[in-house]
């Protein structure tokens, strides 16, 4: 940091400074609160007035959250729903797309509406149907009952055709007298050239994925696939034990830590992403 | 297959090489993963979600009959189904009330490219890739009535402090905050990218008309960043919509329902209490009202699209 | 173009006819939702899965597994694999789910008054159970089983409301006995009260089901539903509105403690102000007897325990917790099996054994006479109170809509405890009628 960016030359400059301030501590401070307490005793984090910063730190909160979350087998099961969903994504979205991007066919206009169904009709709605079609499958509890129905997705769908629109037809045209497969034009011409908008949407379905708490609480009834925002949970008490905050504090910077990495040395990237994403 | 190694086996396999090749090369192909997927997992649901609501089910009981609209008159004539649609809309309006003027100033304030600028905004942005459950679960600890850091702060302003989830007149209040505070880093990065994007002459214009900041806010900037409010506006309406996770961790639809939402409730109803007929019924009143909100957005945002 | 719009046809009716086939495979009801592949090919060995309420690592989880154990050493036929559900309604609602999707287990644990909910899949025990072992129950903690003339559940881990109060508390203030009216109930609240030092007489916590409260009003002489489980009765008189303006009064002098002003858990909520000593007495289940004594031990209080107080001197109190049924739809060996294992279930030395693990009821007449009982009662003679509480069980209601109904009227309870203070009487008039409004929407 420059030193002197906060050097008031005018009152104006003041001013700015006490907005950047304010607005650091609105959304910085709950943050900083969160690690602050994640490191405190549980006696001190329920402590009134609070403290801001713990009197004396227990990092050992953070293994003793890591073990009770058993986060290492949440971590594990994130991070491959998250990049089974993104593959499966790609495999099933990006053909798709181009073909309704580049391809004339019958009924184009008619399937394109079905497709984009979901983008109208939050799943969150017809939830039960997809719960009792899955248990009756038996995909209950299971890695592709959390993943497959994911590989579908209206709004990637949605932002590869927009993407691919632009792309000018003449290029297709040269690599089909080269008598370039479909395959081939996928993977070869099209994925490389559309690449901001493939990695905006890997993005987007990753954050989605990594966060998502409703499907895995209505599609798992055990561990065994279950995502990191159900180990958190796991860490909230149901029958009859105190709260210890600083042991879910603790989870909680351990769960959003990976993301937060991400963010940071992405985050030109994450940001470019949401806003292509917004379509502008 | 294998003692057939003659011209008739060839050909066969000739014949299935070029139906495999134009099956490979077909739009249909390409399309069909997704659509397979798309009518499993969403038309389907959606068409058994319809007709579920005009049926009385009940696994338990092997009940699986046709009620007409029974389900419909329960609902609504249902206090709680009445008041969690208030909610519902209440708090859609809220969050995009707050959210996007708010991320309209915050976009204003912070649209120089200044390093701290730039730093601020990564950070404001931040809340919108954490999980709902964390935040959540942050905002609870924060928001307890008894040593919660929210109070204190009320305290040292001399304000007396509040119940936060724990009362149903600040119950819903209380999620609407949260919900706002995570989404309004992602509003003000979508606005402050529409911003950069006005050509720095109409500004310049402006100045020369000697047009007042004012007057060239709502002539210059606001027409120009217009477009991203129907973007914006859809994804807020959608996603109030569809809060779920907020209130099953922070109030759990209480106190006496105060702060219970559509999608809360529907889970509620079909999933925990297993009225599975009042539940999609439900699901089909919410369908229908996004299905309206979004038909209005398209509309507005085909108007727009002539505009420009 | 026109062929290939056909391979789209044929690849998506194949696609969704392979859906609906697998939709409407035959799964038997009752059977092993997912049995572990390494068991699948003995095929003369029978497996039965048993739901148990409480997680594996509980006190009650650890029982089963070490009873099941011992079964299936005397039994190498069976093989029994028990899951722990977390919790009555989560059990309630992960069975409603598996009755959806057709993947129930073979037996569970219900809390008794979902036999009104799920007594359509349970099958009817008198026909796996030797009538000896079914008369050895004791017959208020049966009654609850029965649906009709059908013996639907038995017993397994059943309670009782009962007064916890801190002995050492008791005898500081000079309070010689637990109070055994509710007007003495508020006279010993005041006596060991201290508002200044946080001291609060008594806390009350309506229970998550509304249990606390159901109880309370029967020793109130009030009903939740009439003779016929079809009315909702608990507003047809003011008792009920009476009564929770009895505990709204303690509240605002300050002798009783609530814990709906707090976001936590309120079980925990109201057992820690006890165990810390700030509060000397609450309901609670006798379930939880042994572990609240060890937790008032380790905090160096002695624990006590007596029967729920009553208007007049006439208890009258709700049973509760935990029944096992099998599910109908499980094969004719499952079936068996599972009644084999009640059976053993039943042999005095586990009624007795778990009764001492949990603080559960010994739910065996035979079992009162076992030595390790007797062992117990010497060594804890205040728990003999739970025992005899037994014979003023009240019955319960019993409708498939009650879970629905107790949501609607915890709401309302808990309204009236916090510091939103509704009123009583219209708090109870709303539940009332948004109860009955469910049970004549949906009649049993």
């Amino acid at each position: 940091m420059k030193k002197g960016a906060f050097a008031s030359r005018s009152p104006r400059a003041a001013l700015r400074a006490a907005g950047l301030a304010a607005l650091i501590l609105v959304f910085v401070f709950p943050m900083f609160f969160m690690t602050s307490t994640s490191l405190k005793s549980s006696r001190e984090a329920n402590l009134t007035p609070p403290s801001l910063v713990p009197a004396e730190p227990r990092p050992e909160n953070y293994s003793s959250a890591w073990g009770r979350m058993n986060f290492a087998h949440y971590l594990r099961n994130s991070l491959l729903s998250a990049f089974l969903t993104i593959a499966g994504q790609l495999l099933v979205c990006v053909p798709c797309a181009y073909a309704f991007a580049k391809r004339r066919f019958r009924f184009k206009k008619p399937l394109y509406r079905i497709l984009l169904f979901d983008l109208i009709v939050p799943a969150q709605a017809i939830f039960f149907p997809i719960y009792i079609l899955e248990s009756r499958l038996g995909w209950i509890n299971t890695m592709r009952g959390l993943v497959i129905p994911f590989f579908y997705s209206a709004f990637t769908i949605f932002s590869l055709v927009q993407y691919f629109k632009t792309i000018p037809d003449e290029i297709l045209d040269a690599a089909r007298l080269d008598g370039c497969s479909e395959a081939r034009m996928i993977t070869r011409v099209i994925a490389p050239m559309a690449s901001p908008i493939i990695i905006t949407v890997m993005i987007f379905t990753f954050v989605y994925k990594w966060n998502d708490y409703f499907w895995t609480s209505i599609l798992t009834t055990d561990e065994a696939v279950r995502t990191l925002p159900m180990a958190i949970q796991n860490l909230m008490p149901v029958d009859h034990a105190a709260r210890e905050w600083n042991i879910i504090m603790a989870g909680n910077v351990m769960a959003l830590l990976p993301m937060l990495a991400a963010y940071i040395l992405a985050n030109k990237a994450v940001k470019r992403g949401f806003i292509r994403g917004s379509g502008k | 297959m294998k003692q057939c190694a003659c011209s008739e086996g060839d050909s066969v396999r000739n014949y299935l090489r070029r139906v495999g090749s134009a099956v490979l090369r077909s739009p249909y192909t390409l399309i069909l993963p997704a659509f397979a997927l798309c009518l499993t997992f969403s038309v389907v649901p959606a068409a058994l979600s319809i007709r579920d609501s005009f049926r009385s089910v009940d696994y338990v009981a092997g009940i699986d009959k046709f009620v007409g609209a029974a389900n419909y008159a329960s609902i609504f004539t249902d206090e709680v189904f009445l008041e969690v649609f208030k909610n519902t809309v209440v708090f859609m309006f809220c969050t995009v009330a707050l959210s996007i003027p708010l991320a309209v100033a915050v976009a204003l304030f912070l649209n120089e490219d200044r390093f701290m600028n730039n730093l601020t905004q990564s950070v404001i942005f931040t809340p919108h890739i954490v999980s709902f459950v964390a935040v959540a679960t942050l905002w609870m600890f924060m928001m307890d009535p008894r040593y919660g850091i929210l109070n204190h702060a009320l305290g040292l302003f001399g304000l007396p402090p509040l119940r936060w989830l724990m009362d149903s007149s600040t119950s819903l209040l209380s999620l609407i905050i949260v919900a706002s505070w995570k989404t309004i880093g992602f509003n003000s990065l979508i606005v402050i990218a529409a911003l950069q994007k006005i050509p720095p002459e109409l500004y310049e214009a402006a100045r020369l008309d000697r047009s007042s900041p004012l007057g060239t806010f709502f002539r210059v900037t606001l027409p120009m960043i217009s477009p991203v409010f129907v973007f914006l506006v859809t994804t807020s309406v959608i996603g109030a919509f569809s809060t779920f996770d907020l209130v099953k961790f922070m109030t759990e639809g209480g106190p006496r329902n105060s702060s219970s939402l559509m999608v809360y409730w529907i889970y509620r109803t079909g999933f925990l209490h297993f009225q599975i007929g009042r539940a999609m019924a439900g699901a089909v009143v919410l369908m229908l009202f996004l299905a309206a909100v979004s038909a209005l957005n398209f509309a507005l945002m085909n108007k727009r699209a002539h505009y420009q | 173009m026109k062929k290939s719009f056909v391979f789209l046809i044929v690849g998506v009716i194949l696609a969704l006819s392979l859906t609906v086939w697998r939709f409407s495979g035959k799964i038997e009801p009752g059977g092993q939702a997912d049995p572990p592949p390494e068991t699948r090919q003995d095929s003369r060995q029978t497996e039965i899965l048993f739901w148990n309420v409480f997680a594996d690592e509980t006190s009650t989880g650890a029982f089963l597994a070490k009873a099941a154990d011992d079964f299936m050493k005397k039994n190498p036929d069976v093989k029994i694999t028990i899951n722990g559900q977390g919790g009555y309604d989560a059990m309630a609602e992960r069975l409603e789910a598996a009755s959806a999707s057709g993947r129930l287990p073979t037996m569970a644990i219900i809390e008794e008054t979902f036999l009104g909910r799920f007594h359509p899949i349970a099958e009817d025990l008198s026909r796996y159970l030797p009538s000896g072992v079914i008369a050895n129950y004791q017959p208020g903690l049966l009654a609850s089983g029965y649906v009709g003339s059908a013996l639907r559940a038995v017993p397994f881990n059943r309670s009782m409301p009962v007064l916890f109060y801190n002995k050492t508390m008791f005898d500081a203030s000079g309070v010689e006995a637990p109070p055994a009216t509710w007007e003495e109930f508020r006279e010993t609240a005041r006596a060991l009260s201290d508002p200044e030092r946080g001291i609060r007489g008594a806390a009350l916590c309506w229970d998550t089901d509304a249990w606390i409260f159901e109880s309370i009003l029967y020793s109130w002489g009030g009903e939740i539903l009439d003779e016929t489980n079809r009315k909702v009765v608990f507003n047809e008189d003011g008792r009920t509105a009476e009564m929770i303006r009895f505990f709204q009064e303690m509240k605002d002098e300050q002798t009783l403690f609530s814990p709906y002003d707090h976001q936590e858990d309120p079980w925990i909520t109201i057992s820690t102000e006890v165990l810390e000593g700030r509060a000397g007495m609450m309901m609670g289940s006798n379930g939880m007897f042994s572990l609240y004594s060890q937790w008032m031990a380790d905090a160096g209080y002695e624990l006590g325990i007596a029967m729920q107080p009553s208007l007049d001197g006439t208890p009258s109190a709700a049973t509760g917790a935990g029944n096992i049924i099998v599910f109908r739809g499980a094969s004719e060996e499952r079936k068996a099996a599972a009644g084999r294992f009640l059976e053993f279930l039943a042999q005095d030395e586990y009624v007795a054994e778990y009764t001492v693990l949990s603080g559960y009821l010994p739910v065996t007449k035979s079992a009162m006479n076992s030595e390790i009982l007797r062992a117990m009662l010497s060594e804890k003679p205040m728990y003999q109170a739970a025992i005899d509480q037994m014979e003023f069980a009240h019955r319960r209601p019993l409708t498939k809509n009650w879970k629905n109904m107790y949501s609607v009227i915890v709401e309302e309870l808990e309204a009236c405890l916090s510091d939103a203070r509704a009123d009583a009487p219209e708090a109870m008039r709303d539940a009332a009628l948004a109860c009955q409004k469910i049970m004549d929407e949906n009649p049993d």
